[in-house]
């Protein structure tokens, strides 16, 4: 008895102790990231109210240029849809020649993964001022662009579909004597194209996004428009753009997450609608095909350029700026940990508050706050940074910042439903015993959400240290910053040395969070 | 008598890894042609590894399988993967979970059944020969699944139905043998004697020699003609219905003193 009170009393000083160092781990990190970030409290609330300002600048919209603006909204709505059907035909071959099932030899499916996660490390923008610079300015670029980064997602989402599609049909097509092709067609592909379907539309909603603020950096569409009004400081006219882009944004997921819906559902539509639904998804193809006229002489050309990058960056990288390179990928970090954490913190409050159950809100009040982070997801980080950007000027604070409000969509949202699918079991049963409210919380909520919450702040995380290296391109920070003066010199080497230090450093982050995660939620 | 259609002799079944299971330890088993047998035993008893070993389904799980086994005069163990096929392709297998294809048309379920008979391209493109089509509606109507059910995607059928749709994707196979892990398991007492009912039928009215794996010891007794007891890998109990004693029937096969599961 003696014995066991004696090595209890030394477990508790040692988790004491181990407390106390992982707390002064974290004063020390943040410490260190908000220094590395320039993060001040005090010239926020000095310029704070800049940001303001400018907003009332802006306002009202200047409706008048409506017109001017249809061509290249509809320029972004052709850019993404021919990024997503390209990018979909490129994940084909990744995917099939990747999986498991499909291929046996380790040494075809290993390279096929690799490419797959290299092709994922690179952020969106990265590939609009690779392509741009391929194929020079225009939507073709974007297009471009808009490929690879929709073929990285739909091939990697895919592939974990494939890995986790269920094995049981597979045996029992395989029991019956059939051979490997047969076992695809009716065990594998009647389970895998759904999610395939699904990750593509998906991928389409990421790329409207994507292809309305692309155009900054000189990739087509209703960026372009954003960069001019910028540069003349036409202010109502940048309100109605990114009016006009969060409208677009909307009506977008709005569409497609009632399609997914249905499919998640498997809703079996009649004959015609089936065909009509197709032959829209065509004439959408074909429309943004001709009137984009993609032209294929400089997509050539585009390949040959990056031949000739890739072929620059093995060669003859320009080593001597590998140390800068290293520090603003550092400074990325930074940014994205700041940033994140400072969403994080606003909205765990956020994700109580609309969460329908267990916390007592009214619905119609938890409903309300739900729309909250739904309106915030849709204004591209990009706008929120360049609006920052007019406020403090350049530098790694507006990262910072427009990362901090523009993660608080996903957050909010995922942190909502995590505390809507908390177990009543244990709550009520601290109920019954008498706890108080608070003691409920600490006892029975907060074990059962903490996990999740943090296993979400780290893949988002995940998520912001892409955003985060390139949001600099714009002048906000990080090794963007760097790509954005290299990119202006065309010192192509300068971003081949930026990409060998971007690449693996988001394979590692990518590699840890999914280890972390997977430990979180499987205890 | 006849040749027996299917013989195990010195079955042996290791699960490998940390710590190596033995599933099988030296199994020898002889089945005639138009018998049914019921399988018994508590869960992890070996049943399962059993009937997987037989067609070699239990390799998906990296078991290894030693000894022999006779499928209509052919070593299956020794089988190249193309004999394989084709002697899979002559033994219907019917799951606890029913294993159906969910996304897929009851009809195209059963199909699958056909696949040995249809031409690769042609089954690849889904054109399956009248002839096939034909006789998977009739599987389909004879296990009790109407016809305005046969274009329904499997997901919307009950467990009892979508395990009719298993029973009738093996009939498909024109099978000599059939071996069904648990196929009652998942189901209410009432359905569980209707899906039994479909084999025995099957069984007295094509001969068609079946093997049943049942944990229950009820159903064991109403339905088997003979009855195999395994316990810890091991056969320990191999009668007739007529040589079997009613009152300590249960008592052998499953014992009362260390039952596990
Ligand atoms: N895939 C596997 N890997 C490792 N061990 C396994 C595997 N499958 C079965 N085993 C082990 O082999 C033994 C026999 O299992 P089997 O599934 O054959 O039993 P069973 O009689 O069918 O049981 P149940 O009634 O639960 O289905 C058990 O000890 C089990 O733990
Ligand atoms: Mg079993």
């Amino acid at each position: 008895m003696a014995q066991w009170t004696e090595r209890a009393r030394g477990e508790i000083w040692l988790r004491r102790l181990g407390f106390f160092l992982g707390l002064l781990f974290l004063i020390a990190l943040y410490g260190w990231a908000l220094r590395g970030v320039e993060f001040d409290l005090s010239s926020i609330f000095k310029y704070g109210g800049k940001f303001f300002e400018l907003l009332g600048r802006m306002y009202p919209p200047d409706f008048s240029a409506l017109p001017q603006l249809v061509r290249p909204l509809l320029q972004t709505l052709q850019m993404a849809t021919l990024g997503t059907f390209f990018g979909a035909l490129m994940a084909l071959p990744l995917v099939v020649f990747g999986s498991q099932l499909v291929v046996r030899s380790a040494l075809i499916y290993w390279p096929v993964r690799m490419i797959m996660n290299i092709l994922r490390t690179i952020p969106d923008l990265l590939y609009a001022v690779l392509f741009v610079a391929a194929m020079g300015f225009g939507p073709a670029a974007g297009v471009g662009a808009l490929s690879f980064f929709a073929c990285a997602i739909i091939a990697k989402l895919t592939s974990e579909s494939a890995d986790n599609i269920n094995p049981k049909p597979i045996e029992a097509v395989e029991a019956v004597g059939a051979g490997k092709l047969q076992v695809i067609r009716y065990a594998v592909l009647p389970q895998l194209i759904p999610a395939f379907i699904d990750h593509v539309i998906y991928v389409f909603e990421l790329n409207v996004r994507v292809s309305a603020v692309m155009g900054y950096v000189g990739a087509g569409g209703m960026g372009m428009q954003l960069t001019t009004a910028m540069e003349w400081r036409n202010y109502s006219q940048v309100l109605t753009i990114a009016l006009l882009i969060f409208a677009l944004v909307i009506v977008i997921d709005l569409v497609a997450n009632r399609i997914r819906d249905a499919f998640v559902q498997g809703i079996v539509l009649p004959r015609p609608l089936r065909f009509l639904g197709l032959s829209v998804v065509a004439t959408l193809i074909v429309w943004s095909f001709i009137s984009l006229e993609v032209d294929f002489n400089r997509l050539v050309k585009g390949f040959d350029y990056f031949r000739n990058l890739v072929w620059a960056i093995v060669t003859d990288p320009a080593t001597e700026y590998f140390e800068l390179a290293v520090q603003r990928m550092i400074q990325s970090l930074q940014i994205a940990l700041v940033g994140t954490t400072i969403s994080f913190l606003l909205s765990v409050p956020l994700g109580f508050l609309a969460a329908r159950r267990h916390v007592g809100m009214p619905v119609a009040f938890a409903v309300g706050m739900k729309q909250i982070p739904n309106i915030i997801r849709a204004f591209p980080e990009l706008i929120l940074a360049i609006f920052f950007i007019a406020t403090f000027g350049p530098g790694p604070l507006p990262g910072v910042l427009a990362i901090a409000i523009h993660s608080i969509g996903m957050l909010g949202k995922f942190n909502a439903e995590i505390v809507e699918k908390i177990r009543k079991e244990p709550v009520e049963a601290l109920q019954s015993s008498g706890a108080s409210r608070l003691q409920v919380f600490r006892y029975a909520v907060l074990p059962q959400v903490l996990p999740e919450f943090l296993a979400l702040f780290i893949y988002r995380f995940e998520i912001n240290v892409r955003a985060a290296s390139v949001l600099g391109i714009v002048g906000a920070g990080g090794i963007g910053s760097l790509i954005n003066e290299a990119q202006s010199y065309r010192a192509w080497d300068i971003v081949g040395i930026c990409l060998v230090v971007i690449i693996p450093t988001v394979m590692v982050i990518d590699f840890l969070s999914a280890r972390i995660r997977k430990k979180l939620i499987e205890g | 008598m006849t040749a027996p259609i299917l013989r195990v002799h010195n079955l042996t079944v290791i699960y490998p890894g940390v710590q190596p299971v033995k599933a099988l330890d030296n199994v020898n088993v002889e089945i005639y042609p138009g018998e049914f047998v019921v399988v018994a035993g508590v869960s992890g008893s070996g049943k399962s590894t059993l009937l997987r070993a037989i067609n070699r389904l239990a390799e998906n799980d990296h078991a290894q399988i030693h000894g022999e086994i006779y499928f209509d005069g052919v070593n299956v163990l020794k089988a190249s993967r193309r004999q394989l096929r084709e002697i899979r392709s002559r033994i219907g297998f019917i799951f606890q979970e029913y294993n159906v294809v969910e996304r897929l048309p009851v009809l195209t379920n059963a199909l699958v059944g056909s696949l040995g008979y249809v031409g690769l391209v042609r089954s690849l493109l889904g054109r399956f020969p009248k002839e096939q089509i034909e006789r998977a509606h009739h599987a389909l109507v004879r296990v009790g699944i109407p016809q305005p059910r046969h274009g329904d995607r499997a997901a919307r059928l009950s467990g009892g139905q979508k395990q009719r749709v298993g029973i009738a994707r093996a009939l498909l196979q024109k099978p000599k043998l059939i071996l069904a892990d648990e196929p009652v398991a998942s189901l209410d007492p009432i359905t569980a004697n209707v899906v039994m009912n479909i084999f025995k039928k099957i069984n007295e009215d094509e001969g068609i020699t079946t093997i049943v794996n049942l944990h229950d010891p009820v159903l064991t007794f109403k339905y088997g003609k003979r009855i195999i007891g395994l316990k810890h890998g091991r056969i320990i109990y191999d009668k007739p219905i007529t040589a079997i004693n009613r009152e300590t029937f249960e008592e052998d096969i499953y014992g009362t003193v260390d039952r596990e599961g």
